[in-house]
């Protein structure tokens, strides 16, 4: 695999984070709290919620580990095929 | 813990949420570095639609929203049901089986409904499940399958059949499964199972053929003819779609229609003694003009000799005669049967003295109506039918079956000399039929109490063979030269034609007969011809019968 298409892979991952941290399940929390509804069972709604938005950020920032990582082997690419470039000239 | 629902915001939430499942479906990665935060995202959906959701429904259910007044139109979480597995439909199902409130169910009948503001389901809900409901089950016979199988404990898919377009073998599997004598479960509602079952066999109205093929099946025939709770209407308009309908529009099938009456002779001279509900009654006797034709040469009147009637080579046993006098003693215990049975009979001796034509004295014919005309009388005989005419006096009115057939006779002068006589039968038969519930009181004459209903029958009977006979004599000019009456002229014709339209439009029954009587009275004077015609049909075997009441 190439530099280019680590980059590539790479700015996918960011794009699908920054897509997962935008979706509308990571605001949901607003429209359940206790002035609309209170008891149990909400609550455990809520907590559950909770569990999976924190899942869904941690996700996200794996994601752009991911995709970091990609950078830097990108990168990587690039010095050692600099450094070619220069052993060659 | 302190519990509280805002009816607003949980609907506001609601909402959220089908944009939150919705967008996480719309996350989508080929790449292999996301594998994880795809499972992620689809733990966090299936949170959604499993728990979170179901619970949102739950709290919408439970008595705390019961003050719910303020609900809007709005679409719900219903909305978001294509994503949801199989298995999460089936259990909202089943929820909403536990939510369903009375208003539904009335504005589900078509009843007056005092509003859809009723706590959990409104009517978009409904429908928008229904119609997921029906998309599965057309796609996915397993699916179909599984959601049959709650029919018998969720009343509730019942009543979803009606909000959407189900394929008729699914309808027809509900009916039969929900029909079944073992079922309903005793933990069911059996008023609410009853309006269910009633709205599945609406949904086949439009399948004649659907609706006889289930009356062949002697369990959901027995159902229907035991179980009163069900809607009395539906059940008549299923009895003749399936009866009528379907054996007019595919004459091949009247063997079919024979074997229901057969099942039904014996369901009501067997476990369900002389008793059929009211709407399978009337259904019954307002099918009654496909099968006469046949039925009334059938009938053999000697006691352990049976009633054969033969369709397409094949034999089928109607019973004794007794025994299917105890059918139509069932089927006349209800004015408004009596009401359909009236243009049934009418029609058939109609089109018999029509059919007859100038023969109608010297062929055979009108002695099958007269044999038919005696088995009434001696049903409305029957013990049973008995029991109830006297229950029927003690409240100052009397159903009389003869009253009924006015309206038989309003239309000898359609059916005489018409191009074709079915579609006249099925609009007299059917609007009949919906008089009957609509204006039968129209129909009921208030005579005085020993004044026998079944003394009445026969004559009028008598009259109408006759009346028919002077109609086709009026309306056909050919008949009248086949029997050399070309002397009848014009203005005698008219006035012929004036009084049978006097006769025919006269619901009184002593009135009927006194225009009657003065009609034949003023034919011997005028029109001697015809009087000799109309004495030789006179002598016609089980006239005389009939105008002594039998």
């Amino acid at each position: 695999m190439n530099a280019n298409e680590l980059r590539q892979r790479a700015r996918h991952l960011r794009d699908l984070a920054s897509s997962i941290e935008a979706l509308p399940v990571m605001s949901l929390e607003g429209y359940a709290a206790d002035d609309t509804w209170r008891g149990p069972r909400p609550m455990l709604c809520r907590s559950m919620l909770g569990r999976n938005q924190q899942q869904l950020h941690a996700a996200a920032d794996d994601l752009r580990s991911h995709a970091h990582l990609f950078e830097q082997r990108a990168a990587g690419l690039d010095a050692i095929a600099v450094a070619s470039v220069g052993l060659v000239g | 813990m302190d519990i509280g629902y805002d009816p607003q915001r949980v609907r506001a939430l609601s909402h959220r949420t089908t944009d939150a499942i919705n967008g996480l479906h719309s996350i989508h990665s080929d790449d292999p570095a996301a594998a994880a935060a795809l499972r992620t995202v689809r733990l966090t959906r299936r949170n959604l639609e499993d728990h979170w959701m179901p619970t949102l429904l739950r709290i919408v259910g439970s008595d705390a929203m019961v003050s719910w007044t303020a609900l809007d139109r709005t679409v719900g979480w219903w909305t978001a049901m294509s994503p949801l597995t199989d298995d999460v439909l089936l259990g909202y199902v089943t929820w909403a089986n536990q939510l369903l409130p009375d208003p539904l169910q009335l504005e589900t009948l078509g009843l007056d409904a005092p509003g859809l503001d009723a706590p959990g389901l409104d009517k978009l809900d409904l429908d928008v499940l229904a119609r997921e409901l029906a998309l599965r089950v057309r796609r996915d016979p397993d699916f179909a399958d599984r959601l049959l199988g709650l029919a018998p404990t969720a009343p509730i898919i019942g009543q979803l059949t009606g909000r959407a377009d189900f394929p008729s073998t699914f309808l027809a599997d509900v009916v039969t499964t929900m029909m079944w004598p073992r079922v309903p479960q005793t933990t069911v509602d059996l008023a609410e199972y009853a309006a269910s079952l009633s709205i599945a066999m609406a949904g086949l109205l439009h399948d004649p053929t659907a609706c006889l093929d289930l009356l062949l099946d002697p369990a959901v025939l027995y159902g229907i003819a035991s179980w009163e709770a069900l809607d009395a209407d539906i059940v008549r308009e299923f009895t003749l779609a399936g009866l009528y309908d379907a054996v007019a529009a595919d004459p091949g099938r009247l063997g079919d229609g024979y074997e229901v009456i057969a099942n039904l002779t014996t369901i009501t001279n067997g476990p369900h003694n002389n008793e059929l509900t009211p709407g399978l009654a009337v259904g019954v006797a307002g099918s009654m003009a496909g099968y006469l034709p046949t039925l009334a040469p059938a009938l053999n009147f000697e006691a352990n000799t049976r009633s054969v009637v033969i369709v397409d080579d094949v034999e089928i046993d109607l019973g004794t005669y007794d025994e299917l006098v105890g059918l139509f003693g069932a089927v006349l215990r209800y004015d408004s049967a009596q009401t359909a049975l009236g243009p049934a009979v009418s029609e058939y001796a109609t089109q018999t003295v029509t059919d007859l034509g100038a023969d109608v004295g010297s062929l055979t014919g009108v002695e099958h109506v007269a044999d038919f005309a005696d088995l009434l009388v001696d049903a409305t005989r029957a013990k049973q039918t008995s029991l109830m005419a006297e229950a029927a006096t003690e409240e100052g009115q009397r159903r009389q079956l003869a009253g009924a057939l006015g309206f038989g006779l309003s239309a000898v002068a359609t059916v005489v000399g018409g191009p074709a006589v079915t579609p006249v039968v099925r609009s007299v038969v059917r609007s009949v039929v919906s008089a009957a519930v609509e204006l039968g009181t129209e129909l009921v004459a208030n005579v005085e109490p020993e004044t026998m209903t079944d003394g009445m029958f026969g004559p009028t009977t008598y009259n109408l063979i006759t009346m028919a006979a002077v109609a086709v004599v009026v309306n056909d000019p050919n008949v009248r030269r086949e029997l050399g009456m070309g002397s009848i002229n014009p203005r005698q014709l008219e006035e012929m034609a004036r009084r049978l339209d006097d006769i025919a439009e006269e619901s009184g029954l002593d009135d009927r007969v006194t225009k009657v009587r003065k009609f034949e009275q003023w034919i011997a004077t005028e029109v001697p011809v015809l009087d000799a015609h109309l004495n030789t049909i006179k002598t016609m075997p089980g006239m005389d019968a009939l105008k002594e009441g039998a």
